[in-house]
């Protein structure tokens, strides 16, 4: 017991998953991204060449032993060593992902992915509708994203379709369930809208209330049990707002920041981030090991934090009071509600 | 605990290490029902080792639960669900094929009705000018490919076809003259 405590402090850190923004550039303008990039605040920019960039993703892997390597962006496949990068990982790590917006595949590079051992592709289907995705996007990508779709089952791939639910697209949301269904998608993801980046911008417009999000979560868990497919919700919904007991068939996700299943996210040159939605830089792994940014004095208060709202609250610990990083990011207060939280707060029934 | 009970549940969390054992089992008992779906597939991920050698053991380990009568009921419940929510992930990461594979002929009708459902859906998608003509084609493609592989796997351990899903298999060939 106390060898334990002991050798604690100098355990090293695992993770299961890490992000990795390729690019911070990207070809659409998104109304609900929460890219770090469209912040009011300034966020460093430039990439990598080809060779740093391959020096990054070894830094990545050694240090945090991670099983699975998500590449993001911006659009991952607007750089043109994507798939130099891509297998440069294959046989490193089990699983390579991404998350592209889909409007710039085609079915070469599909396969070239699928051959670079790409396991999954996460697209966005905002909408069974084209013209609410396309509006969503602020562009003409809904042909292309279903398109890239068909091709990646075409070529025997997986697909996860994303919707992020905000109160322009939450009615379809059965359709699009329909929808991604029709289209073989291997998983759902319903991530409800998370201000951040330009969707900072559109908090009133786009996000959905509480008795909206309830349709939404009675009709996939629903879903679930009709067409038993898998429907994931991995962006916070704190249960006193949300009561997620009351969908079974549904997973949910908490704020897992600091813990071996976080999604620690480095951006294009080296800056490491608790996540993808947060902009607070921990430190660059170019200039110290994962090991110890991750454990600076930055990481620990992002970990400890939670808003006050919720110190009384029995589940504080599981569920973090929401996502502090969109706290951070809207109210540059890492001790604040996040804006689901601060606008509904009125009606939580805390444990 | 006894050694009977102790064996079983390493068996059931397929480790080897004494002090990890002891730990998972603190863990487990102090487990909520309402502990969400990612740090289920995270304890479980701990529990079974990832070893990766989890679907060949399922039977095993859930006959294997029965004799863990020190878990509480709470606990119990989150080890059926847990392997439940494993099997899922199993399922969703090898597909239709392998969920085939392992469950014999009523996965094999559930793959078949699965496909069936998709492309009914797909057609009302294409009839309702929600997706495109290339979409369209390439989707009805994709769910050939996949009717083929079930078929292929089922031809490779048994002639029965009478077991298959006719109509389908008619709609299917209709679908591509």
């Amino acid at each position: 017991m106390i060898l334990d405590l002991i050798k604690k402090p100098f355990k090293k850190i695992q993770q299961h998953s890490m992000i990795y923004e390729v690019t911070l550039k990207c070809n659409l303008n998104c109304m609900y991204c929460y890219n770090v990039c469209k912040n009011k605040e300034a966020y460093p920019e430039g990439e990598l060449d080809t060779d740093k960039s391959k020096q990054l993703l070894d830094k990545i892997i050694k240090e945090t032993g991670c099983t699975n390597l998500t590449f993001t962006g911006g659009e991952p496949y607007l750089r043109k060593d994507i798939f130099d990068l891509y297998r440069h990982v294959k046989d490193k790590v089990f699983s390579i992902n991404v998350i592209s917006n889909g409007s710039v595949l085609n079915e070469d590079m599909i396969k070239e992915s699928i051959d670079c051992g790409i396991k999954i592709f996460e697209l966005p289907l905002l909408s069974s509708e084209r013209d609410i995705h396309n509006s969503l996007v602020r562009g003409n990508s809904f042909d292309r994203v279903t398109e890239s779709i068909a091709y990646i089952k075409s070529n025997a791939g997986r697909v996860v379709t994303v919707f992020v639910a905000t109160k322009k697209n939450i009615h379809t949301w059965k359709e699009t369930i329909e929808m991604a269904l029709a289209l073989g998608a291997d998983g759902i993801m319903f991530n409800r809208f998370n201000p951040g980046g330009e969707g900072a911008n559109h908090i009133e417009e786009l996000l959905p209330s509480p008795e909206e999000l309830h349709i939404a979560l009675d009709i996939a868990n629903k879903a679930v049990e009709d067409y038993k497919i898998s429907i994931a919700c991995s962006i916070a919904m704190p249960p006193c707002i949300i009561k997620t007991e009351d969908y079974p068939n549904l997973g949910f996700g908490y704020c897992a920041a600091g813990t071996e299943r976080a999604y620690y996210t480095v951006d294009p040159i080296g800056n490491l981030r608790m996540c993808n939605h947060s902009h607070l830089i921990l430190g660059n792994l170019f200039e110290k090991s994962f090991h110890k940014i991750a454990r600076n004095k930055k990481a620990k208060e992002f970990m400890n934090a939670h808003p006050e709202f919720c110190t009384d609250c029995k589940i504080v610990k599981e569920c973090q009071g929401g996502c502090k990083a969109t706290a951070e990011v809207c109210y540059q207060n890492v001790y604040l509600e996040d804006p689901f939280l601060k606008l509904n707060k009125d009606i939580a029934i805390k444990k | 605990m006894t050694n009977d009970k102790m064996l079983a549940f390493k068996e059931l969390t397929n480790c080897n290490h004494w002090k990890n054992l002891k730990r998972y089992w603190k863990e487990l008992s102090s487990i909520s029902l309402e502990m969400n779906f990612t740090n289920k597939m995270e304890m479980f991920a701990r529990l079974s080792n990832n070893s990766g050698s989890f679907d060949s053991k399922i039977n095993n380990i859930i006959e294997n639960i029965d004799k863990l009568e020190l878990v509480n009921e709470e606990a119990l419940i989150f080890i059926k669900n847990a392997i439940l929510d494993r099997f899922n992930h199993i399922q969703q990461e090898h597909g239709i094929v392998t969920c085939y594979m392992m469950g014999g002929i009523a996965e094999e009708r559930k793959a078949l009705n699965e496909l069936e459902n998709q492309y009914i859906l797909l057609d009302k998608m294409f009839k309702e000018e929600k997706i495109n003509s290339k979409t369209y084609e390439l989707t009805k493609e994709a769910i050939y490919n996949s009717f083929e592989e079930v078929i292929k796997i089922k031809s490779s351990y048994s002639n029965n076809q009478s077991q298959l899903n006719k109509s389908f298999i008619d709609y299917i060939v209709e679908l591509n003259k």
